[in-house]
């Protein structure tokens, strides 16, 4: 888990860049769209698990234009940090989505790896654990995702979810138990 | 961000894919693609428009074209000039060597190479300055009024110097060394850099920024108190003629007078009439004094000095030191328009009066607050390390305190359970404590501390929990004192808020927002609102609620986001069955907030869907979320003491 951490928690945006950003700065905006979009990215892939493609595309751009429209009345010196400020907007974006209901005839995309990556095993690995996540409910991936790939602490969690704390624990607990059943079922011995 | 894991799993063999290209041009075309902004030039050396892939091919393989030719004609290049000056008219860049200098247009930089490393005077304007592990580089920031010597190696840094002449986008030279210095801000992406402010080095680490601000006010300092408690010293100094009044930790405070900036041959202080020392040892109370110069019978100021013990519930400032080791870190909240300063160093306060400050910790162990407010005067708080220092209380149990605390409001013991999350929060800070403080500070009626845990809630929490505050009747920011005063609540406000929320989608804090901003003021546009909220954040109940509450036009055109989330909002109810049960039983049953007739054990029929449950005995609530399914039978079973 923590092999990718540098890659989850983008580097803060420097302040005079956010203020550029606030007042509407294009150069800014691509600034911090370059700054925020793999995670913004990697996020919606992860939440809506093996959904259309285009969607993920779809919502990450329209996380954007709903970050930027917000982006004058952010403060960057309230309680969330600009990182997960607009995690939140992407994380709430793809739950909205998730509740409507999935268009018929379009096709689920399987979890094949995209990168070409030497380690064969690592890749099947890849797989089952995209598949795990596929299988959790929306309520529990949402929290595991967002504590696994984007490092959120609970408090933060949930705030983005707008739940307890407590509640973040027992669903990341119930994640992280049936991951481990489906990864020990999937692989076997060969997942420690 | 941080991890608080006590379970891991490793998850990272599943990488999501790369980004595609693209996002930003077409989220620029989505907002109107035009740029509204007119302050800052856009560089020419970048394109804003949107880029063809063939022109993106082309350009790539000019690129490596070029880097290829670069490597080859690198050595033949003349050396970086050893010294030099700009003041750049458009964003450029210097290459001196091993620094590297991004100018911001009306950046006003001179240099000059030394054996050591490369010594620069920034007077004005934004830099972004990278240097390497093989040099050094030494920033001489500012100028009239204000400078901060900045060092740095194996750094990236930017350093904004910010003149007090605002209007100017690009100003001369010569207007330059004319104008003060306002403010001087290092930001640091990578490496540790040390910046000179006022006598103290301040190491500042990478992802941080740190600011240096002339001091408060340049007035001539008369008197200089210095409390010598018999713990330490912490100074502070009022100009003449002030009144401030000093909160103590301690029995006494020892008043020191130092008058040598505006009475060379020394000063003389009159006490409540009677002359005194220059040291004097003042208690808890009131004191008058005037000040002479020697040899002077004029009275050169004249004040009150006024003493009293800190119990911590001071309105003017609510203060925590979190940490007290060879670093102070200290967070505080202010009254709004108030100044604060630590140890005569500015803190930057937010626009709600927090602030979070580090320093290195004083050689005395002492430290001094002073907070400025345009209506409530000058007032100093002094603390002493001894008793604040959580890190050095071995035997600090968090979980001890905070579950003590949690007995006490089972025993309706409200005043106590603050009490222990206070202590709890001095162990550990935890949001979840944090909330618990706020939660006891309204049932116990304190609002001193209703107001200060209020600001350190997260929004969310806020908006959750300020109503036990307003249960209570208890002002827990200024907005609700004056509401409680005056109005009873701003309708547009929450309306905005509201709205604030559907932006970021959180759909059930908007709903929240609209149904506050109904309650304030009926509107059927509000209502409308309330209703699409509802339907987007799936609650079906709301969504009934408000549908019948709609006009016909209202209802035809806006089902349909209901429809699209696959929300029931007219017909008849889907129902289900709640089971009740606690221990002690016999408590009173609300369902969202309406007394129902009932107590536990019970069973009843609700509508599918989320609701509120409140257990009262006597003047004890307990309330839970629960979400009722079509059909089926939910039970809530809950040990309350």
């Amino acid at each position: 888990m923590q092999a990718a951490a540098a890659a989850r928690s983008p580097e803060p945006i420097d302040e005079l860049t956010l203020r550029r950003a606030q007042r509407g700065d294009q150069r800014a905006w691509r600034d911090l769209i370059a700054r925020f979009q793999q995670p913004v990215f990697s996020l919606i892939w992860r939440l809506l698990a093996g959904r259309a493609r285009h969607r993920v595309e779809d919502l990450t751009q329209e996380t954007f234009v709903r970050v930027l429209r917000a982006l004058p009345r952010f403060d960057p010196t309230g309680p969330a940090s600009l990182s997960t400020w607009v995690l939140t907007i992407a994380t709430r974006l793809a739950l909205n989505e998730l509740r409507r209901p999935e268009p018929t005839g379009l096709e689920r995309e399987p979890f094949a790896m995209e990168r070409t990556d030497a380690d064969a095993e690592r890749k099947r690995l890849g797989a089952a654990i995209g598949k795990g996540v596929e299988a959790l409910p929306d309520a529990q991936r949402a929290v595991l995702v967002l504590r696994e790939y984007h490092d959120l602490d609970y408090a933060e969690i949930a705030d983005v979810l707008e739940l307890d704390v407590g509640t973040v624990k027992s669903r990341l607990s119930r994640a992280r138990a049936a991951m481990r059943e489906h990864l020990t079922r999937e692989l076997g011995g060969r997942y420690e | 961000m941080s991890s608080n894991d006590d379970d891991t799993l490793d998850l990272s063999a599943w990488q999501a894919p790369l980004a595609p290209d693209g996002i930003a041009d077409a989220v620029i075309d989505r907002m109107g693609g035009t740029d509204v902004s007119v302050t800052i030039p856009v560089d020419p050396r970048e394109s804003p428009r949107r880029r063809l892939w063939v022109i993106g091919g082309v350009a790539a393989a000019v690129v490596v074209g070029a880097v290829g030719i670069y490597a080859l004609v690198r050595s033949a290049q003349p050396a970086a000039p050893r010294s030099g000056a700009v003041v750049a008219a458009k964003p450029q860049t210097l290459s001196l060597d091993g620094v590297t200098a991004t100018l911001d247009d009306g950046a006003d930089v001179r240099w000059k190479r030394a054996s050591d490393g490369l010594y620069v005077e920034q007077r004005a304007g934004v830099a972004m300055w990278r240097v390497g592990s093989d040099d050094k580089l030494v920033i001489d920031a500012g100028g009239e009024g204000l400078r901060a010597p900045i060092e740095a190696q194996a750094a990236n840094l930017r350093v904004e110097v910010q003149m007090n002449a605002m209007d100017a986008k690009i100003i001369g030279a010569s207007a330059l060394t004319a104008a003060a210095v306002a403010a001087i801000t290092i930001v640091v992406y990578e490496g540790a850099v040390k910046v000179r402010d006022r006598g103290n080095t301040v190491i500042v680490q990478p992802g941080s920024t740190y600011k240096v601000v002339p001091p408060a006010d340049d007035r001539q300092d008369l008197v200089a108190v210095a409390p010598r408690a018999p713990r330490g010293d912490a100074e502070v100094r009022i100009a003449a003629g002030e009144s401030p009044t000093l909160h103590i930790d301690s029995e006494t405070v020892t008043v020191e007078l130092d008058g040598s900036s505006q009475c060379p041959h020394g000063i003389e202080l009159q006490l409540d009439g009677a002359r005194s020392d220059k040291t004097i040892t003042l208690s808890v109370g009131q004191s008058e004094y005037i000040t002479r110069c020697t040899n002077d019978s004029a009275i050169a100021a004249r004040g009150t000095l006024l003493v009293v013990k800190d119990t911590g519930t001071s309105p003017e400032l609510q203060l925590d030191i979190i940490r007290w080791n060879d670093e102070i870190e200290l967070r505080g909240v202010a009254l709004p328009g108030a100044k604060a300063s630590i140890n005569n160093v500015d803190a930057t306060l937010d626009r709600k009066g927090r602030f979070l400050v580090k320093l290195p910790a004083p050689a005395n162990d002492a430290l001094a607050v002073r907070v400025v407010h345009p209506t409530r005067g000058i007032h100093y708080y002094i603390r002493h390390a001894v008793k604040t220092v959580a890190d050095k209380r071995p035997s600090c149990d968090a979980d001890g305190f905070k579950d003590k605390g949690m007995r006490n409001i089972n025993m309706g013991q409200h005043a106590a359970a603050l009490s222990q999350f206070e202590a709890s929060l001095r162990c550990k800070d935890d949001p979840y404590v944090r909330q618990l403080a706020f939660m006891e500070a309204c049932s116990s009626g304190n609002s001193p501390k209703a107001r200060y845990y209020y600001k350190l809630l997260t929004p969310n929490q806020q908006q959750k929990f300020q109503q036990i505050c307003v249960r209570q009747k208890v002002a827990y920011d200024d907005q609700s004192a004056l509401r409680s005063a005056t109005s009873p609540c701003d309708a547009d406000a929450l309306k905005d808020k509201g709205m604030e929320m559907i932006t970021i989608g959180k759909h059930a804090a908007a709903l929240a927002q609209f149904e506050a901003s109904l309650r304030c003021k009926d509107d059927s546009y509000i209502r409308q609102l309330a209703f699409m909220s509802a339907c987007s954040s799936q609650n079906e109940a709301k969504a009934r609620e408000y549908y019948v509450k709609l006009t016909p036009t209202q209802q035809t055109k806006f089902a349909q986001v209901c429809i699209r989330n696959n929300v029931r909002y007219t017909g008849p109810a889907a129902m289900g069955e709640l089971q009740l049960q606690t221990s002690p039983p016999a408590m009173k049953i609300l369902i969202d907030g309406t007394d129902t007739g009932r107590v536990t054990p019970a069973t009843l029929s609700v509508t599918a869907g989320k609701h509120k449950v409140t257990f009262v005995v006597g003047d004890d609530r307990f309330t839970y979320a629960v979400n009722v399914l079509e059909g089926d039978k939910t039970k809530l079973t809950k040990e309350l003491w």
